[in-house]
């Protein structure tokens, strides 16, 4: 299966515009656990909209229909040494690039090598109006225009459906090497801090009380960053299992994004990633709405609670649903999955 | 009443406004870098403090009075060219560095702080912020973050919207919001990214936090002369194809490198078709490894001449000729027109001989400076505004240039924006539609269009008569509001 479904998920748009029915934008249904989903929606399916559109390594960047596994995208760009540098999670299942981009969720190494939005270059969208627009494309510079293609990062599919995307990729390190210090995380922060200056720093994070870090590069440089720190080698499997959530037993997570050196939720933690800009708290009696910093999502929440974003100031909500109704007017797209309001 | 009695009745009030109303004196204000639109605003104010600026939003945004934004003045593509009924507000006056945070590798400036100052705050602390526009001493970063301004070191580190973490904005309406911040993330909506390139039209920028990134501990450049202009530009892509990514890759044509040469004597070689410039930077053990890669590739690809620097006043020197390549060309020529687009790298050869031939075509000199790791051309278009015709042909020219990148798979702005000066040509770019989703972000920033009216998008209506566009009868007139919405 598999090929260009454009026309088949336009038809979708309009006949549910005509009759009034909302819909939930799905993939493969690896992200289901994020944000609320309302009753009554109709599942509008990317997955049948798949395939390589053009890849060109020499260019760095790759084009690929919504629909398409990671796991497919990861493969061809494995074929020619190269990678996507965010990371995204893959979350015990098999992420589309249409979700990745949606939910824009980035994997450890985001504060190195950037997040989805930094490597995102363009989108093809399908409009709550039915037709398909184009933003972006496959050059890494484009100033014509808003940034269209990077406010559909994060945005979870409330604005438009995701049809195709241009990701920037980059060559794969030719060496990596990880390695654990224990320590109490009231120590990991300064630590962290004084490494992030070696550009072989890849990703720093904190799991089982061991403060993990990893160096990517040449042979050499890795070897002469790496011989400075006094750690144990480990599996790069750490960081693979931290950015896919494998330290969580309860299922019950909260992701807390604050500034890297702040205390704020750190000796509760379970999981501190992102060089310390993310602390993952599980079974946290944090309100989402009384955070003293930062901004947090509520993970796995119970079905019936809609608040799973921390909500916005009064400035950012009148424009993000000014935004929204701009995009769609009649709410057709994820109903509720971000906020409640729209 | 004139418009300038209006502005100036309704601003006259607020203190620290600043006002300016004496023709002559506007008469400074009444283009950027982009000269050939000049036009005088109704009133310029130069606010010395975020209430007095607060003020001055609200009441034009209350009145309806057009408010144009303008940090130093350089930006390219009439960004700050002014309104005629309109507020031109400089923020020159808003040029504090509030913060070097060395733990949080970050800097917080106001909006008229330059772009090079930010660099030199950041040196104390082994720091630097990569994006350096070649405007860099004078550029301010509001403007950059207005632009989304490149420079030649995208190529590795990005651009403007890579490297900025949070912004303070001040509405349309005359709020502040805060935009991103210390967190690494954003909630909801990349309103970051969306800010970024908006040209003034979205909101004003008062903060910016940026990100800094530690000096590396090597920094080498290599020079490569190429016979054959289409050679040095296929070396660009296969130089990449082989995974290396320089901190920088310029090329330099021979009219250019015979101006700069002429101008700077950076030793430049003038028996070449093309110059390649390449930086590499990291830690000394992996540059020596790759100043070796890129020589070898660099002679497999054709060059007949490759010269490394190493000391720093070597790579100065050789920086300093591709940095004065601009007004060396401008030596040699009455006018110039800068042009920018971006293609694929694998189209620039074709490309770069298909302007070579619009210039016999147009009977009009080209030389070509440009960021080629990035596949951004600047083609500068040699002529003379004094001779009847050379300034349609060159428009002409450019207007053909910016078609073909299109064709080509790219657009018809890089880094230097669209303002007024490549309005018509979005109508190339854009189909309707997509016009129609760029006026909804406007929309829902800016429910007046008061902020930069008349730049960047253009309405269906300005589009169906450019006559790039079919519009559906009826269907430009959709505005909003009692102003003309851009």
């Amino acid at each position: 299966m598999g090929g260009d479904h454009t026309s088949s998920i336009l038809d979708q748009i309009q006949q549910a515009r005509a009759s009034g029915q909302r819909l939930r934008i799905r993939g493969s249904g690896s992200k289901d656990f994020l944000g609320y989903i309302a009753p009554d929606l109709m599942v509008l399916s990317t997955l049948q909209h798949s395939g390589v559109i053009n890849y060109r390594p020499e260019e760095l960047v790759i084009t690929v229909r919504a629909g398409t596994r990671l796991s497919e995208l990861d493969a061809v760009l494995a074929g020619a040494g190269q990678y996507l540098p965010f990371d995204p999670p893959q979350l015990g299942g098999d992420p589309t690039v249409g979700g990745i981009v949606a939910s824009g969720l980035s994997g450890p190494g985001r504060p190195f090598r950037g997040a989805v939005r930094d490597a995102l270059l363009g989108v093809t969208l399908a409009t709550a109006k039915g037709s398909a627009v184009h933003f972006g494309g496959e050059v890494m510079k484009n100033v014509a225009g808003y940034d269209v293609s990077r406010l559909m990062v994060g945005a979870m599919g409330t604005l438009a459906c995701i049809l195709d995307v241009s990701l920037k990729v980059l060559p794969k390190p030719q060496h990596e090497r990880c390695l654990s210090l224990a320590m109490p995380p009231a120590d990991i922060i300064d630590l962290i801090c004084s490494w992030r200056r070696e550009a072989a720093l890849t990703a720093a994070a904190f799991v089982d009380r061991q403060l993990v870090l990893r160096f990517s590069g040449s042979h050499q440089e890795v070897s002469r960053v790496a011989g400075k720190c006094p750690g144990v080698a480990v599996a790069d499997t750490v960081f693979s299992d931290l950015r896919d959530l494998k330290f969580s037993t309860t299922g019950n997570l909260l992701r807390l994004s604050v500034a890297v050196d702040s205390s704020y939720g750190l000796e509760e933690a379970v999981a501190v990633d992102w060089a310390g800009g993310i602390r993952w708290l599980e079974d946290s009696t944090l309100d989402l709405a009384q955070l003293s910093q930062g901004h947090a999502v509520q993970y796995f929440g119970r079905p019936d609670i809609k608040q799973r974003f921390s909500p916005l100031s009064a400035g950012l909500a009148l424009i993000h649903r000014n935004i929204k109704q701009e995009f769609d007017p009649t709410g057709l797209f994820n109903y509720q999955r971000l906020y409640g309001a729209w | 009443m004139s418009s300038t009695a209006v502005a100036r009745d309704l601003l006259r009030d607020i203190p620290g406004a600043n006002l300016i109303d004496d023709p002559n004196r506007l008469r400074v204000y009444e283009s950027d870098g982009l000269t050939a639109k000049k036009q005088l605003p109704a009133l310029v104010a130069i606010p010395d403090s975020l209430e007095a600026l607060q003020q001055i939003v609200k009441v034009c945004y209350n009145n309806a009075i057009p408010l144009v934004a303008r940090g130093a003045g350089t930006g390219l593509s009439g960004g700050a060219t002014p309104h005629a009924e309109g507020v031109l507000v400089s923020l020159a006056r808003f040029n504090r560095i509030l913060e070097v945070d060395a733990k949080n590798l970050i800097a917080r400036v106001e909006p008229g702080v330059t772009n090079l100052a930010i660099s030199d705050a950041a040196s104390e602390f082994d720091l630097f912020y990569a994006p350096d526009p070649s405007s860099q001493i004078a550029c301010t970063i509001g403007g950059n973050v207005a632009e989304n301004s490149g420079g030649v070191h995208c190529l590795k580190y990005g651009l403007t919207v890579h490297n900025v973490q949070g912004l303070k904005v001040l509405t349309a309406q005359g709020e502040i919001i805060e935009v991103g911040g210390l967190e690494l993330d954003q909630q909801g909506f990349d309103l970051l990214a969306v800010l970024h390139g908006s040209e003034g039209m979205l909101g004003l920028v008062i903060e910016v936090m940026v990100n800094l990134i530690a000096n590396p501990e090597a920094v080498a450049v290599l020079m490569a002369g190429f016979n054959d202009c289409g050679q040095a530009a296929d070396a660009v892509g296969e130089l990449i194809g082989r995974g290396v990514i320089p901190a920088g890759l310029e090329l330099m044509d021979r009219l250019a490198i015979k101006a700069s040469e002429d101008f700077v004597h950076a030793g430049y070689p003038l028996d070449v078709e093309a110059l390649l410039l390449c930086e590499l930077d990291g830690s000394e053990a992996d540059v020596q490894d790759q100043i070796n890669l890129v020589e070898r590739q660099f002679r497999a690809s054709g060059a007949s001449t490759v010269v490394v620097a190493r000391d720093p006043i070597e790579r100065a020197r050789l920086w300093q000729g591709r940095k004065a390549a601009f007004p060396a060309v401008g030596r040699i020529a009455p006018d110039y027109y800068c042009m920018d687009g971006t293609i694929p790298r694998r189209e620039l050869s074709r490309v770069l001989n298909r302007i070579a031939e619009l210039s016999d075509k147009y009977a009009l000199r080209v030389a070509n400076v440009f960021h080629a790791g990035d596949g951004n051309l600047h083609p500068l278009i040699l002529y003379d505004a004094n001779v009847a015709g050379q300034l349609v042909a060159a428009e002409a020219f450019g207007a053909e240039i910016l078609e073909m990148c299109v064709a080509s798979g790219g657009t018809i702005t890089g880094e230097h924006g669209v303002g007024l000066e490549k309005i018509d040509q979005m109508c190339n770019q854009f189909s309707s539609d997509e016009l129609q989703v760029f006026h909804g972000i406007k929309h829902a920033f800016d429910r007046r269009g008061i902020l930069n009216p008349g730049k960047a998008i253009p309405t269906l209506n300005r589009c169906a008569e450019f006559g790039a566009m079919h519009v559906r009868s009826g269907l430009g007139k959709e505005t909003k509001s009692g102003l003309e919405r851009f």
